[in-house]
């Protein structure tokens, strides 16, 4: 039983605190560790209730005396927090054995406030600020040494007189008490679907952000590193996709500010949270825990809490990690080699020649470069290749924890740079936090925190189209070569041309890499100041204020050497991008917690009152020609050809309130609501309200459950309520003027014309069910959890298709409306323990996805762009964003082609694409042969986490993965085009020929028509992303604390190799099957693979100190 | 104090709330109103007017779309082609923006400093509601008549009302629009709708609900205000950069300064395979032009000597769609850019110019059986073409055959012919004849081409406002 289990019937005014304890002692099973001669056992204390839990008791005690409790077992010990001497005075009075030592955790550091018992007498001690220890005994006894968090440890004394013991830590108890929205809570008493991630299996990966470090390691949060840029966001879906206009990823919580949602994959928001300064991550993903987010809760909540200091500790760490990344081997384009690119091109004269001269072609038809095909032998340049490098990786960082007994002081410095794996890119981060707690009366509590960041990144163009610097390096051709005769790099390739043979010179992507800049420095300072008051011992009042200011630049100057496709550069057309943005973010909070119990009921409840308001400004110009390219500030430019300004504002009211009440302790309701007033949402609509209700039953405190041994814990949750998402745009509802122009004559003017407004716009809701199953059993050494879910979402807010005789086509409406259903398994456990230990925890989950009902009028959503044409369709009844395009069946075949009834066209030959006629009208149309191809969404998901430990040895394995679900390359209109232009996939060896040489029937001739439609949006595109990752390996070792000690000022110290990406096995031949072009929607757009930087296996080394 | 924390409105832009303060905004709004028809100018009227008629066809290419506008040349004619969903949805953007200025108009708090501008930007309104209302009818026939701004809820209520509403208000609009513009005639501006376009629109109107006498009246008063004349050089009246008003009566006006401003005839009417030498923007892919390529029909029907023939018609020697070297037939009246560095081009586009007013004024004599007097006026156009043989001897029939003519050449690629087919019932039997010497030309045309059904006269309402807005289509579609 604990502390805060256990109640007790007491009232007292100006007692001697030696007959409280007494008193608690006789009413409880507990024992204080009492020394009578101390002199704080004098004091006088008043408490006066008629019921309240030890816990409260100990803690209202402690206010008055300034002593701290700790429970062990039926133990409880007490030390004045300054005396830390009390120990050795103790020495001098017995005459057993003097036994002493150091207590130090599995890291070597010393461990504080460790309880030491005789095992079986009330007589112990506890450790000091420096992890000393000293107690008598006899020679007989065993030493039990126990602390929260940790396995106990009993040491027999034998005749030793020192004894120095290391607390392994207990995995289980450290998940002890988790953050919940607005408070935290004891596991046990929790309600609703919470995921807490083990902040020691990833702290020492080598990324750049906290959700890189997610992968794989909460059921049902899945995470997808779309870019593998330094610095480059990734997109976050908890429990699927349930929104098809405002987004789907969820809400971070930083220090109780709601932080950002909405991904950017250029700039990851996460980054200017350093890693190494969280100390805690837990997922919200039902609504019952999601609903106090009210309208931003409905994707999900990811709260972060960074590091505080601990009173009575002084903790100083240092951390330095130092690697290189590599791009892997796997995922690089396969393409056509010199001879086989040549072979292609002549293919292409041969026909050209045949068409408009009737005739075989000769060698001199062919431009020089393609005319000795023996000569061209290897694989030619590998423009790919030629534009990554090894690349170094580094992060550090100290942090200084201190802590007296009524203040606590947090100080960190970090720094991160990580370059690209594409030359000329990377990021680096100047990060430091300061925070300071005091109390200023023992009822009273103050705080500051200021955590400033700073960000440089160099950016390339990736992930967009054939044209960026990867397309480029993709599509090059390999005849070419990136450098002339004296070694010099070549700013532009001019492709091997003739009279019958056009081809797209291009800037060679090297050369773009290192002339273009494009970069971005932004800063930002999350702030938070707070004052905490405990007006009763159970009512707790709270006042925050947190800010988070940022602001930014970015610049990017294209020199006048740096030319396009087709476009030589030209002397004198250099131009610039300048943006400034900055914005200011604040949110006041207040709070009241009140707790109250009685016989076996207990409350806990919440209430509070909360106001933000957000304004952002931007600014940018765009500046050209430069005259030369010596100076790129926008003053040297000749003219500012386009510039604007956006302004984006939103405010916001919120009223929350909770209540959780158990009932003899295994009866658990929680009851939650919150009312958002948004300035995002039209008048008619202003106030939305999200409650939530849960129930929890602990089967296993039940008496029946007694005699089954083996299963500490078993808790039935299920959960009901609703949450919101309210990205829906500052400004959706009203009816703006627009302004277009026209012209009279010469007269330019200006053209107005007023648009529609939608005064009811609101929210999309998410309603959600949530059953879950908790289980824990052999001593706490395995679990079990399983969680369904069902979760509507309704309102979505769609462009919704309305009259065109309105005078407009669309309208921002709420309405459609989207399911996820799924299930969440969680489960692992510790199969060894002792010197020998093996961890092992895993996840998988299954979610399906279903648009349940669209706009009344549309029965489709068609998104995503190729070409013209789309390559996404949202229908009810299938999953968001399905694949959309031609089914290809081949190529025409002269049998096919002599079947009566064959439909003439100019592109019904033998050899060409065959795309099956899904409408069966005779006629291959694009769209209109469109048909779904493919799905993006997964069948599951899942996560392994493996830890190992022997002695000073840990060894830990990180694996993630998903199974089905397909991605779609969309580089294939390029590397798939044989109209001659570009180098294409190697499988177009394998194309048709001529009717004795027809290839594999799959891939058509080189096209007699221009333009062909061989590289339409087709089934050749879509690919299989099922993917295995061994996404981190980690060795470390411990420096033995005896070792360490003797080196005197240091406590501990860990030295570790690490390799990030080790491996992943996909039969996806692109990049990165999870891959995103940046410029298309992932919602609508999902699985849309362009050009993506790849991802890099990183191999580093650390070493983590402890001062 | 709640409600003020969370009333945000955008710093960047207007929203209505307080809007409608002078004459200013209405300038703005009346400005506004002729920005959709730019637009159905530019991309798409074409299509659906010129293309396909009898006049142009396009040079074969795949990859543009047959689905959207060859498949309308030959006649092939869907609910889902999207240019006639395009042109629906432009109409009634400008429809709707003429509805809220003539709504809000009268707003008793706007001050207005003159009102002369109220009167000009009212008859802009009237004037460019009766024309986007008239492109309407003659392509659908009835459509749903709405003259107030209305909510979705309120559209849904709405259908199409007859052919003959359409006209009775479009008439009503245009004698609206001559009423004020009579109060504003010092505020004429080139390029703006006025007082003799709306006569000139009327009296085509009249001609196209064969009131010939009531057509004869507004047209006669074009005549008789004496601003307007025929330009002595036809090739002049297609100079980009001597823009003209003394011929042009109105006009949808485009400028190189641009991209919003601009149009890109010239970018899609050139044959795509002439790449860069027509255009002279070699940096600009015009893969998907080729389009309104004047057919052996338009090019027969020059008598010889027509000086208009040469400058209506230009050839481009090089490769056709399938590679072989033929001299390609292309519109001349579109020319490249000025001084635009990339596909802008500045061409204005005639609606109404005065020697449709000549010819239309002489067809609606002859209809009434003035032929004598009707032929001084088809005389005047013929002679500024060089055929200056007199035509004095024509009866009513040979008059009226002349007249049919001399539109088709002298209006090629000004989205007349389609029209003028209808309007003289001709349409049926030219398309028919026309689609028989297109099919025995080209072996690239649909089995299925040029089947020339009575139905397909009236265009077919896009399919997604029969699905959203519960319209009657059309018979036949």
């Amino acid at each position: 039983q604990k502390i805060d289990e256990v109640y007790v019937k007491v009232s007292f005014n100006e007692e001697k605190l030696l007959n409280v304890l007494h008193e608690v002692e006789r009413q409880t099973e507990f024992q204080f560790t009492i020394h009578e001669n101390e002199t704080y056992l004098n004091q006088k204390v008043s408490v006066r209730s008629n019921k309240v839990s030890v816990e409260d008791l100990l803690k209202e005690i402690g206010s008055q005396t300034g002593l701290n409790f700790q429970q062990v077992n039926r133990n409880i010990s007490m030390w004045l927090a300054q005396d830390k001497s009390a120990a050795t005075e103790d020495l001098t009075q017995i005459s057993a054995i003097s036994i002493s030592g150091l207590v130090s955790d599995n890291t070597g550091a010393p461990l504080p406030g460790v309880t030491i018992i005789v095992e079986g007498t009330t007589s112990g001690t506890v450790s000091d600020i420096d992890g000393r220890y000293s107690i008598e005994a006899e020679a007989g006894d065993v030493l039990v040494f126990s602390f929260i968090g940790f396995s106990q440890q009993k040491v027999a004394v034998a005749n030793q007189t020192e004894i120095n013991v290391t607390m392994r830590e207990d995995e289980q108890a450290l998940d002890e008490v988790v953050v919940v929205g607005y408070g935290t809570q004891k596991k046990e008493d929790v309600t609703g679907s919470v995921a807490t991630v083990n902040e020691k299996t990833i702290k020492d990966l080598p990324v750049s952000s906290v959700d890189q470090k997610m992968i794989g390691q909460v059921a049902g949060v899945q995470i997808q590193q779309v870019s593998g840029a330094p610095g480059a966001g990734t997109s976050i879906k908890i429990r699927g996709s349930g929104s098809l206009g405002a987004g789907n990823e969820p809400l971070y919580v930083v220090d109780g500010m709601p932080y950002s949602s909405g991904m950017n994959q250029s700039l990851n928001p996460l980054a200017f949270i350093d890693p190494n300064n969280i100390e805690s991550i837990t997922i919200l993903k039902d609504a019952s825990s999601t609903a106090i987010y009210g309208s931003r809760g409905a994707n999900g909540v990811i709260m972060i809490t960074t590091k505080k200091g601990t009173y009575n500790q002084t903790n100083i760490t240092f951390s330095a990690m130092a690697g290189v990344q590599q791009v892997p081997q796997k995922g690089r384009p396969n393409m056509l080699n010199q001879r086989e690119f040549a072979q292609l091109q002549r293919d292409r004269i041969d026909l050209e020649v045949d068409l408009r001269e009737n005739r075989e072609s000769t060698l001199e038809d062919y431009p020089a470069e393609y005319r000795d095909l023996d000569a061209l032998t290897g694989r030619g340049t590998d423009w790919y290749d030629l534009i990554l490098r090894d690349a170094p990786i580094q992060d550090y960082n100290f942090n200084l924890q201190k802590g007296t007994e009524d203040s606590r002081i947090n100080f960190s410095l970090g720094y991160f740079n990580q370059q690209g794996v594409l030359k000329e890119t990377g990021i680096e981060r100047f990060s430091t936090k300061l925070g300071i707690e005091t109390d200023i009366t023992p009822n009273l509590k103050l705080g500051v925190s200021i955590q400033p960041t700073y960000i440089s990144q160099q950016r390339a163009n990736t992930n967009l189209n054939r044209e960026d610097v990867l397309g480029v390096s993709i599509w090059a051709n390999p005849i070419s070569t990136p450098y002339d005769e004296n070694g010099n790099l070549k700013p532009y390739i001019v492709a091997p041309q003739s009279k019958f043979h056009s081809a797209w010179s291009f800037a060679n992507p090297l050369y773009v890499l290192q002339e273009m800049t494009t970069e971005q420095k932004s800063f930002q300072n999350l702030g938070l100041a707070f004052l905490e008051w405990s007006i009763l011992p159970n009512l707790r009042f709270r006042s925050s204020l947190n800010t988070i200011l940022e602001a930014s630049k970015y610049f990017q100057y294209v020199p006048s050497t740096v030319g396009g496709s087709n476009r030589p550069p030209t002397a004198g057309t250099g131009n610039s991008t300048n943006t400034r943005y900055n914005s200011f973010n604040w949110l006041v909070e207040n709070t009241v917690n009140y707790d109250l119990s009685f016989g076996e009921h207990s409350f806990n409840s919440l209430l509070g009152y909360t106001i933000q308001r957000f304004n952002s400004n931007n600014i940018n110009l765009n500046a050209s020609p430069y005259p030369n390219d010596l100076i790129t500030t926008i003053n040297a430019a000749q003219a500012i050809n386009s510039w604007g300004e956006a302004v984006n504002e939103w405010s916001m009211i919120s009223y929350l309130g909770r209540i959780n009440y158990s009932f003899k302790e295994r009866y658990l309701f929680t009851a939650t609501f919150r009312a958002d007033g948004s300035s995002r949402f039209g008048s008619d609509n202003r106030f939305a309200i999200f409650p939530s209700l849960a129930g929890a039953w602990r089967v296993s405190e039940e008496e029946f459950f007694n005699d089954i041994s083996w299963i500490d814990n078993l808790k039935l949750r299920v959960s009901y309520g609703k949450s919101g998402n309210n990205n829906i745009g500052n400004y959706a509802h009203l009816a703006n003027i627009s302004a277009g122009s026209y012209v009279f004559g010469n007269t330019q003017v200006t053209g107005s014309s007023v648009g529609i407004s939608n005064p009811s716009l609101t929210w999309e809701e998410s309603n959600q069910i949530d059953v879950g199953l908790d289980f824990d059993f052999f001593n706490s050494r395995a679990f079990f959890m399983i969680d369904y879910f069902k979760r509507r979402s309704n309102n979505m807010l769609l462009e919704d298709v309305i009259p065109a005789i309105t005078g407009f086509n669309s309208q921002t409406i709420n309405q459609g409306s989207v399911q996820n259903t799924g299930i969440e398994i969680a489960l692992g456990g510790t199969p060894i323990a002792g010197e020998f230990s093996w961890n092992i925890s895993g996840n998988v989950a299954f979610n399906r996805n279903e648009v349940l009902s669209l706009n009344d009028n549309t029965v489709r959503i068609l998104s995503g762009n190729n070409d013209g044409n789309p390559t996404h369709i949202s229908v009810v009844g299938k999953p968001i964003g399905q694949f959309f395009g031609f089914v290809l069946e081949g190529v025409y075949t002269p049998e096919y082609l002599s079947q009566p009834g064959v439909v003439n066209s100019p592109q019904v030959y033998e050899g060409n694409v065959k795309y099956k006629d899904v409408n069966g009208d005779g006629f291959i149309n694009d769209v209109l042969d469109y048909t779904i191809i493919g799905n993006p969404h997964p069948d599951f998901i899942f996560g392994l986490t493996n830890n190992f430990s022997y002695k000073n040895f840990d060894l830990g394995v990180i694996i993630n993965g998903q199974v089905g679900g397909q991605v779609m390359n969309g580089l294939r209109q390029t590397t798939d085009n044989l109209q001659g232009f570009f180098n294409v996939d190697r499988d177009w060896e394998q194309r048709w020929r001529s009717t004795e040489n027809p290839g594999d029937g799959i891939h058509s001739g080189v096209p007699k028509l221009k333009p062909s439609w061989g590289h339409r949006v087709s089934t050749l595109w879509v690919e299989d992303a099922s993917y295995l990752r061994i996404a981190n390996l980690t060795l470390g070792y411990t420096i033995p604390s005896s070792l360490s000690e003797k080196m005197k000022v240091l406590k501990s110290s860990r030295l570790y190799f690490t390799v990030q990406n080790l491996a992943m096995f996909t039969n996806y031949k692109g990049a990165n099957p999870e891959g995103q072009a940046a410029n298309q929607n992932n919602t609508l757009v999902p699985g849309f693979d362009m050009t993506s930087y790849p991802l890099s296996r990183t191999m580093s080394l650390g070493i983590n100190l402890s001062f | 104090c709640a409600d003020d924390f969370l009333e945000i409105y955008p710093d960047t832009t207007l929203s209505e709330g307080n809007f409608y303060q002078s004459q200013e905004e209405f300038i703005l709004l009346a400005n506004g109103c002729y920005i959709p028809l730019r637009d159905i100018e530019k991309n798409t009227h074409w299509v659906i007017a010129e293309l396909i008629s009898d006049n142009t066809s396009f040079q074969y290419n795949i990859l543009t779309g047959e689905a959207v506008r060859g498949v309308i040349d030959q006649f092939i004619i869907t609910a889902d082609n999207r240019a006639y969903s395009e042109f629906w949805n432009l109409s009634y953007n400008g429809i709707n923006r003429t509805n809220k200025l003539l709504v809000e108009i009268d707003r008793p708090e706007v001050a207005w400093s003159d009102l002369a501008y109220k009167s000009r930007s009212s008859g802009e309104a009237y004037f460019l509601r009766a024309l986007y209302y008239f492109n309407l009818v003659r392509q659908f026939g009835g459509v749903p008549l709405v003259l107030t701004p209305i909510s979705a809820q309120e559209a849904l209520q709405m259908g199409r009302v007859s052919e003959e509403e359409i006209y009775a208000s479009i008439i009503s609009d245009l004698n609206s629009a001559i009423d004020q513009f009579a109060l504003a005639t010092q505020l004429e501006e080139n390029g703006r709708a006025n007082l003799n376009a709306a006569y000139g629109l009327l009296g085509k109107v009249y001609l196209t609900v064969k009131e010939y006498d009531n057509a004869e009246k507004a047209l006669k008063k074009v005549i008789d205000s004496n601003k307007y004349s025929l330009l002595p050089d036809y090739a002049d009246l297609y100079d980009p950069s001597n823009k003209d008003y003394t011929e042009t009566i109105f006009s949808v006006q485009y400028s190189e300064n641009s991209r919003e401003l601009s149009n890109r005839f010239i970018f899609m009417f050139a044959p795509w395979s002439s790449k860069g030498s027509i255009t002279q923007r070699p940096n600009i892919n015009i893969i998907s032009a080729g389009w309104n390529q004047p057919t052996m029909d338009l090019l027969n029907a020059f008598e010889d000597g027509d000086k208009r023939k040469d400058v209506s018609i230009k050839f481009w020697n090089g490769p056709d769609w399938d590679g072989a070297v033929r001299d390609i037939p292309y519109t001349g009246k579109f020319k490249p850019p000025i001084s635009a560095p990339d596909d802008r081009t500045g061409d204005n586009f005639p609606v109404l110019r005065y020697s449709d007013v000549l010819l239309m004024y002489a067809e609606a004599l002859n209809e009434q059986g003035k032929t004598g007097e009707a032929l001084p006026y088809v005389q005047q156009v013929r002679d500024r073409a060089g055929l200056d043989a007199s035509l004095s001897g024509y009866g009513k029939a040979e008059l009226e055959e002349l007249i049919a003519k001399e539109r088709q050449v002298e209006f090629c690629f000004e989205n007349q012919r389609w029209y003028d087919l209808k309007r003289t019932d001709k349409a049926i039997e030219v398309m028919t004849a026309h689609g028989q010497r297109e099919l025995a030309q080209k072996d690239f045309l649909y089995n299925s081409a040029y089947q020339i059904d009575p139905h397909k006269l009236l265009a077919p309402l896009p399919a997604e406002q029969i699905l959203i807005n519960s319209l009657t289509q059309n018979p036949g579609y």
